[in-house]
């Protein structure tokens, strides 16, 4: 896998685009307009002419540069352009769509018009008709959906599961088995059945990671297990999701990386950490940017001003 | 003599009295050649030539030297973005042409407009955090989203903003309109359905044994497909088959 790396363009306010492996060696050097992270063995690139294509691991070509956008390529689909394609490029299932997620336990959300969301199926039609205003990926079989002012989630046939009684801005998707909701201004879990398995209780919460959730109160992060033991107390002005162990937080504007003990396994000494992908993760430090391993050790330093190359959210 | 009429006066190429004689004496009616020089008055930023487009800070670009071509776009990345309805909105939520005070592609410039976008792009990321990708998100997603960038109490938004605003009044508002009156345009369907049809003859053109200079398919698109997946290949017009 490599990793995109930024270099600013001279007398310009844009960067252009190359990738590093995982030793910090320049394996594509930058002359993209655009370029993300690696995804079942392809990042997409963007040339300047601001069409984008796909490079393989080595850092060629895979796919020509005629879509648009930065696509990720998840369960072998990608979602571009209002349509979804291959790892050979071609359409899977043609663009139609102003709107449409990665396909999860065989259903993604899209929306002709980007006000009505509903599910397609792998065939490209409509399984669950557009009828909601905002939804989230299918996981565990239940899909969050938001509808007149309310969430609750339903199953892959469209049917309601649990009623639309949640409130706030989004509604989480089920991890080891609970969902993050809110309800009456506080945050708690449930599972499948609907039932508060967590009671609500946080001022915000994060989805459940290797066994652990980030939760909020009075301003601080703190971590809790899935029995929703306090396993960190609330400390942290901000903490991310667990990956390989760790995960990013930060405290009175200092950044690193903590186990589930809250004990910092990379200090924090940076402005701002991202979370780990695969071996490497971002750190920022002034005004440049680095990737390091998971022992600390810097392997790549940006130039000055470069914009941050940050990890994309979890599919 | 003040600047201006120095400007005016001058006998460069750029005097604007100079050319409008010539108009004339090359025979272009005098109606057109009093147009041009009205114009030329209307717009001061216009009389002297070593402006960048006239002044214009944020947002410009001028590639050919010849005029400003486009606004401040609010929300930066676009082409990054794989979703029709992202695509269609962050390139209609800018101002109208600018102009004003600054430097583009100059450091100073530079400095402000990279701090601007790396302030937007982690608020893009703040909200991904919970609403999920940003090219998942809805209409009224994105109007929020873009409301919160156009309100922002970030330094680095706010001082390019009130930039914005100092040098062109009414940029904010004009933002702030663009906002609110966006509908999904017809337009996206029909660049959703196009996108299509390209690619699937870009998908032909790839397949080896199908790569022919056939005088049918030689429309200007299908050639640039077949240049940039086989940027150094000749094609043999009897076999096509690839020379490298």
């Amino acid at each position: 896998m490599l990793y995109p790396i930024s270099v600013p363009k001279p007398n310009h306010a844009e960067d252009v685009i190359g990738f590093i492996n995982v030793e910090g060696r320049v394996i594509v050097r930058p002359k993209y307009m655009g370029g993300s992270y690696f995804f079942e063995g392809k990042a997409s690139v963007v040339d300047e002419d601001g069409k984008s294509g796909f490079i393989d691991c080595d850092g060629n070509l895979a796919l020509p540069c005629h879509f648009r956008g930065l696509g990720k390529f998840k369960d072998g689909l990608c979602s571009i352009g209002g349509g979804f394609i291959n790892h050979s490029g071609a359409w899977v299932i043609k663009p139609r769509f102003a709107v449409a997620s990665h396909f999860s336990e065989g259903r993604a959300f899209a929306s002709l018009d980007g006000e009505a969301f509903g599910f397609i199926d792998l065939s490209g039609e409509f399984a669950i008709s557009p009828r909601f205003e905002q939804c989230s990926v299918f996981s565990h079989g239940l899909a969050a959906v938001y509808c007149d002012g309310c969430w609750g989630y339903i199953d892959h046939s469209g049917e309601v599961r649990i009623p639309f009684v949640f409130e706030g801005s989004s509604a989480r998707r089920f991890r080891y088995g609970l969902a993050g909701v809110q309800i009456d201004g506080r945050w708690g879990f449930v599972d499948e059945s609907g039932g508060f398995v967590i009671k609500p209780q946080y001022d915000n919460v994060k989805d459940f990671s290797e066994g652990y959730a980030a939760v909020q109160r009075d301003q601080k992060w703190g971590v809790i297990d899935i029995e929703g033991n306090l396993a960190v107390d609330f400390q942290f002005d901000d903490l991310g999701e667990f990956t390989g162990g760790t995960a990013s937080a930060e405290i009175e504007g200092n950044a690193g990386f903590v186990l589930p003990t809250g004990t910092w396994v990379i200090r924090p000494e940076f402005k701002k950490c991202y979370r780990f992908y695969g071996r490497l993760a971002v750190v920022r430090l002034g005004d440049v940017y680095k990737y390091i391993r998971r022992d600390g050790s810097a392997v790549w330093t940006s130039e000055s001003g470069a914009m941050v190359q940050a990890p994309p959210v979890p599919l | 003599m003040s600047s201006v009429e120095g400007r005016v006066l001058s006998p460069d190429r750029y005097n604007a009295m100079l050319i409008r004689q010539n108009m004339e004496a090359g025979g272009l009616p005098e109606p057109a050649a009093a147009s041009f020089f009205n114009e030329f008055l209307s717009n001061p930023q216009k009389w002297n030539q070593y402006v960048y487009v006239r002044n214009n800070p944020l947002g410009l670009t001028d590639p050919t030297g010849a005029a400003p071509a486009e606004g401040h776009h609010l929300i930066t990345g676009q082409q990054a973005l794989t979703s029709p309805l992202a695509q269609e909105f962050t390139n209609t939520i800018k101002t109208g042409p600018l102009s004003g005070n600054g430097f583009p592609n100059q450091p100073g410039f530079n400095t402000i407009h990279r701090a601007y976008n790396a302030a937007v792009e982690d608020i893009l990321q703040t909200v991904e955090q919970t609403a999920g990708d940003r090219n998942t998100w809805s209409v009224s997603q994105w109007k929020s989203v873009a409301s919160q960038i156009l309100n922002s109490e970030d330094p680095a938004i706010k001082e390019f903003l009130d930039e914005l605003e100092a040098n062109n009044a009414g940029a904010k508002a004009a933002l702030a309109a663009a906002i609110s009156s966006y509908r999904v345009s017809a337009s996206v369907a029909v660049r959703v359905a196009a996108s299509a049809i390209v690619d699937d003859l870009a998908g032909f053109m790839r397949m080896p044994l199908m790569i022919v200079v056939d005088p049918k398919v030689t429309q200007s698109t299908i050639k640039e497909q077949v240049k940039k997946s086989h940027p150094n290949c000749l094609i043999d017009r009897n076999t096509g088959n690839c020379w490298t």
